[in-house]
């Protein structure tokens, strides 16, 4: 076991590595950011004292080596937009919303969606599957923009249940939560189902119930662990993508999370944000895949001692 | 009499129509004897078989009619809670594929137990015990450590003991194997074979043996029943089926079995395709491909006529006595 997590560690490590690598050098095809920084009247001797302030008249292999330095100490620069404010200090304020939006979320999705799954699956054809599967490709049809706008117009505008918008105090979290976690949950919702479809038809399934076992303990025991395997990695993929991308949902309730920060840094080729933010939700997203390879080598002893 | 199956029917229902997947197969099974249950493939041997222990795939499968009686006391009409007792309990059943029949997430200790604290409620220490005995019981060498393994750590041989090993924890007086042998390899099949007979000798539990492997039947089998598309169209002792087979399809099914003699010759095989169980002939569902066929046979389904002690056929040829007794009353 422990050779295992160590090899999943070095995996990890070098795809992060490539990660920012190729982060690095992406982001500068996107073109100059001074021709964003300054007015069009400024003559080019000034640009290229602010190219030469930031270190973009180097080049791009010593940019590189710069850029990797910092990695190393921590400092990811400072932001080309907001002048002076580094992005380390940028994105501290942006990790803890994003990182409480995006847990509430799953845990919202995966309350919703297991149960559902399952159920679904052991009554497929019948009414209850048919619920099931309108509530997730609702959840997954539906763009998040027009639920969240709903929700706010019902629960916040006319009830006047929660805040419109922002992050303040407990309640401001449902509504945001409900909206990404109704459409996180969808996915996850018919990946379970499908998959305990095909685990309940197995012939471990079949030895259970003629050991006289419980049904509930027939579904939640022996099919359930044996599903869940493709249902964790995609959920852990998920809310990997979930921390940094839920723009829309960020946006409808003017929440401060990193999806927010990023698509303003991209618009602004503000370069050290893209490549901080990128570098936290790709690392995070690394991290994601590498518990969720524990917890299969936890749910399937197979993998644990195969490789 | 330990098991008295009486008129068994079990339908599917399907978008293209009603399958009749057993339609109406009585037989009886004696303490420590074992019958043989042999036909083609979705003749309804496996669908028989679940249905005795109630676990015919709802809300597509259903059990129509007929009576299952278990030392006397009829399964069809317990509550779902008091047949759990029974599975496990009193009838266990092999499958066929030990690989996928064992639950490759727990260990091989954890399934052997789980049976024995349902229908014994061993606990701890006694419960372990338990299944290191069953374990050795079935042959399995260092038991004790084995519990710790999980199925894909030991071998195809090792994982079925362990599949009989869960089916006998409990001491059932009905013991189903689902063609438990087909997927071993020759000598790893003789040894179980051999391991369940002297099982059956200790613990003198009914068997149902369900294969298509004739030589095993002629081994291991005191009685045969034959079955042809959800039917039993004939069953007699081993040696009555074998010696004076009197269905043109066991007559068949015998004639497809290789003997040292006939290895020069081609293969034999029974001609033509078992019916679809969707839309069966209205007269016997063997007629299409009997070499016997007769007009009456297209016709009319045919009544049971008894050949010998206990040996009995479904078939105009021997029954036509039957249609004519009929019209006399």
């Amino acid at each position: 076991m422990r050779r295992f997590v160590l090899a999943r560690l070095a995996q990890a490590v070098v795809s992060i590595f490539v990660l920012i690598t190729v982060l690095f050098f992406l982001v500068r095809l996107t073109g100059d950011p001074v021709e964003r920084m300054i007015p069009p009247q400024v003559t080019e001797e000034m640009a290229n004292q602010l190219k030469a302030a930031y270190g973009l008249d180097k080049p791009l292999i010593v940019q590189y080596g710069v850029f990797l330095g910092g990695l190393v100490t921590g400092d990811l620069g400072t932001s080309l937009y907001f002048r002076g404010r580094t992005v380390g200090e940028l994105m501290s304020l942006r990790i803890l919303p994003s990182l409480e939006l995006s847990f509430f979320s799953m845990v919202f999705a995966l309350l919703i969606a297991l149960p559902l799954g399952v159920y679904a699956a052991k009554y497929r054809g019948r009414g209850s599957d048919y619920v099931a599967r309108i509530f997730s490709i609702l959840g997954g049809a539906a763009p998040s923009f027009l639920v969240g706008l709903v929700m706010l117009r019902i629960f916040s505008v006319q009830l006047q249940w929660f805040p419109t918008g922002g992050r303040e105090g407990l309640w401001s979290v449902v509504l945001p939560t409900f909206t990404l976690g109704w459409f996180v949950s969808a996915g996850i919702m018919r990946l379970t189902r499908s998959s305990m479809l095909e685990s309940l038809y197995g012939d471990y399934v079949k030895l259970a119930r003629i050991k006289g076992v419980r049904e509930s303990v027939v579904i939640w025991k022996h099919a359930f662990k044996n599903a869940a395997l493709p249902v964790i990695t995609y959920a852990t993929v998920i809310f990997a993508a979930v921390i940094g991308g839920a723009i829309v949902t960020e946006y409808v309730f003017a929440w401060p999370g990193l999806g927010s920060l990023l698509i303003r840094a991209v618009i602004q080729r503000d370069f050290p944000v893209i490549q901080g933010s990128v570098i936290l939700i790709g690392s995070a997203f690394v991290l994601c895949n590498f518990l969720a390879d524990l917890a299969y080598a936890w749910i399937n002893p197979k993998i644990r001692y195969t490789r | 009499m330990l098991l008295e199956v009486k008129d068994l029917r079990v339908q599917f229902h399907t978008r293209r129509g009603v399958v009749k997947a057993v339609d109406g197969v009585s037989f009886s099974l004696d303490r420590g004897e074992t019958l043989g249950l042999v036909g083609e493939s979705g003749s309804g041997k496996s669908v028989s078989c679940m249905a005795l222990m109630r676990l015919v795939e709802a809300p597509a499968g259903r059990i129509v009619g007929g009576s299952v009686r278990l030392d006397g006391q009829e399964l069809l009409d317990l509550s779902e809670r008091e047949m759990r007792q029974i599975r496990g309990g009193q009838i266990s059943l092999i499958l066929q594929d030990p690989l996928s029949s064992l639950n490759p997430g727990y260990t091989v200790g954890n399934q052997v137990a789980e049976a024995i604290r349902i229908h014994q409620g061993l606990r701890g220490r006694a419960l372990r015990d338990s299944v290191v005995e069953i374990l050795s019981q079935v042959g399995i060498p260092q038991a004790e450590r084995r519990l710790k393994q999980y199925p894909h750590q030991m071998s195809g041989g090792m994982r079925q003991r362990v599949a009989g090993a869960i089916a006998l924890s409990c001491r059932p007086s009905l013991l189903i194997a689902d063609e438990p042998t087909t997927s071993l390899d020759a000598t790893v099949q003789a040894q179980y074979l051999r391991l369940l007979s002297e099982l059956q000798q200790e613990f003198r539990f009914g068997m149902i043996f369900v294969t298509h492997d004739l030589g095993i039947v002629a081994r291991l089998c005191d009685r045969v029943a034959v079955m042809y598309a959800g039917r039993i169209v004939e069953t007699g002792s081993t040696r009555q089926i074998f010696n004076e087979p009197a269905h043109p399809y066991a007559k068949a099914l015998l004639a497809t079995l290789p003997s040292v003699e006939s290895r020069k010759k081609r293969l034999l095989t029974v001609s033509g395709q078992p019916p679809l169980a969707i839309d069966l002939p209205p007269g016997c569902s063997f007629a299409p491909r009997c070499p016997e066929v007769m007009d009456i046979c297209r016709k009319e389904f045919p009544g049971e006529a008894t050949t010998g002690d206990r040996h009995r056929v479904l078939c105009w040829l021997h029954s036509p006595s039957e249609e004519m007794s009929l019209s006399a009353t």
